[in-house]
């Protein structure tokens, strides 16, 4: 059956497939197991480096984009305290920064709205403008100059009367459609009066570190309360808040300060 | 010890890395893994059978599986050597070298054997695979499935058309197969 050229049969086929080992597939049994002694133990430790190098690898991994992760947080939110002027970043500092940080707008504005009724506009806008965006903000930064400009001197509520501020904001706000929300703005601010707030006007002093102007005029608070972009974190807050624009400027920058320092 | 449990005993033996085990094993399955290698064009079976032997010792530590089940291994093992065999060939070809002159029919010992697995490697590739790991490695549908990556439906259609082939290359008066089943053929269920 061996003989090529005489026909086999499908049969004789399997069946020399099928039979036992022959001699020579036997013939380098001692070299081949001889080499696979040699591979076995070998393989075994390297097999567990290996396993071991990988699971390293794979938590080192993971650590490693965990703290990128969260540095990647940290360093955004630097980022925006860095890229916000420097009464805003107070505000950024945290959320409960940013809540006082918006009081201090109105309250600013209200101390302008006295003279000029864009000063009143921006009052009304403060409150919900904060709690918006950012692009509100910067509205708020844009109008804060031109109310600032005029009003720095009329800062009522130096001498802590409630009263005073409010009557001399309805003086001195001419009668028009801004009359009423600037005088209501100041009637509901917390200008002059005593409450848990007060721990404020101590921490003002961070404020005048950031910016010495600060103290002297309520104006220079201002603006960078107003640029309290801040706001969007707290926005029922910010306009709560809003309505007590009529604080003084010291007064409501004091909150800012004192939150933010927090 | 039944022969089941003699198996298992002496897988986990040379899986220890016992000598005489791997040994046994080596005995038990090299004549197998080489007619299956030779009826597939490996250019020089026994360095294929060779590597293939190297890598179950470095994998034998790993490997999780029965002694039912190391055959199965053994032939996955040799199949992925070969499909890196073939991949040589063809480097050589590109770059105008000729591939290994294939074994004259009736040269060397055992001719009877070289006739055989000579048969076989006349089949086309596919059929070719299915008819030696069923016929050669004795391995059953689902294993040669896995093996091939390819569902035990086609595995049992090619080992059909590969049988049926084998006939008429035997036999060439043969030529219409058909009426005969496979399933009839000896050794073949």
């Amino acid at each position: 059956m061996n003989d090529p050229s005489h026909h086999h049969s499908l049969d004789e086929l399997l069946e020399v497939l099928h039979q036992p080992a022959q001699p020579h597939e036997l013939s380098q049994q001692s070299v081949v197991v001889d080499r696979m002694v040699a591979e076995l133990p070998a393989a075994a430790p390297q097999g567990a480096t290996a396993m071991k190098t990988f699971r390293l690898t794979r938590r080192a991994a993971i650590l490693a984009a965990v703290a990128v992760a969260s540095f990647s947080g940290v360093a955004a939110a630097a980022t925006g305290v860095v890229s916000l002027p420097v009464g805003a970043r107070t505000a950024d500092v945290g959320p409960t920064s940013s809540t006082t940080s918006t009081t201090e707008a109105p309250t600013t504005t209200t101390e302008v709205s006295g003279s000029s009724a864009s000063s009143t506009t921006v009052v009304t806008t403060a409150s919900p403008s904060g709690v918006t965006t950012v692009a509100t903000s910067t509205t708020l930064d844009s109008l804060t100059p031109t109310t600032v400009a005029g009003q720095a001197p009329a800062v009522v509520c130096e001498d802590g009367n409630h009263g005073a501020t409010v009557s001399k904001v309805a003086h001195d706000t001419p009668p028009g459609p801004g009359h009423g929300a600037a005088v209501a703005a100041a009637a509901h601010s917390d200008c002059g009066k005593t409450g848990e707030d007060t721990e404020g006007d101590d921490d003002a002093a961070d404020v005048d570190e950031a910016d010495d102007s600060t103290h002297d005029s309520s104006v220079t608070t201002a603006p960078k309360t107003t640029t309290t972009t801040v706001a969007p974190s707290h926005g029922n807050e910010s306009e709560g808040k809003g309505k007590n624009a009529g604080k003084g400027g010291n007064h409501g920058s004091s909150h800012n300060e004192g939150e933010s320092g927090d | 010890m039944s022969g089941a449990a003699g198996e298992q005993a002496r897988l986990d033996a040379a899986r220890a890395g016992d000598r005489e085990a791997l040994g046994d094993l080596w005995r038990s399955h090299n004549a197998q893994l080489l007619r299956y290698l030779r009826g597939r064009h490996a250019g020089n079976a026994d360095d294929v059978a060779q590597q293939v032997w190297l890598d179950v010792a470095r994998g034998l530590p790993r490997f999780a599986g029965d002694a039912d089940q190391f055959r199965p291994w053994l032939f996955t093992i040799a199949y992925r050597r070969l499909v890196d065999e073939w991949r040589q060939p063809r480097r050589h070809r590109e770059l105008g070298m000729e591939s290994p002159p294939e074994r004259a029919i009736d040269d060397g010992p055992g001719d009877g054997l070289e006739w055989a697995v000579a048969t076989i490697r006349r089949l086309p590739p596919a059929l070719a695979d299915a008819v030696a790991l069923r016929v050669v490695a004795d391995l059953d549908v689902s294993e040669i499935a896995e093996i091939l990556g390819i569902p035990p439906g086609t595995v049992r259609v090619r080992v059909h058309r590969g049988l049926v082939r084998l006939r008429e290359l035997l036999d060439p008066t043969q030529m219409d197969v058909t009426a005969e089943p496979v399933s009839t053929m000896k050794g073949v269920s």
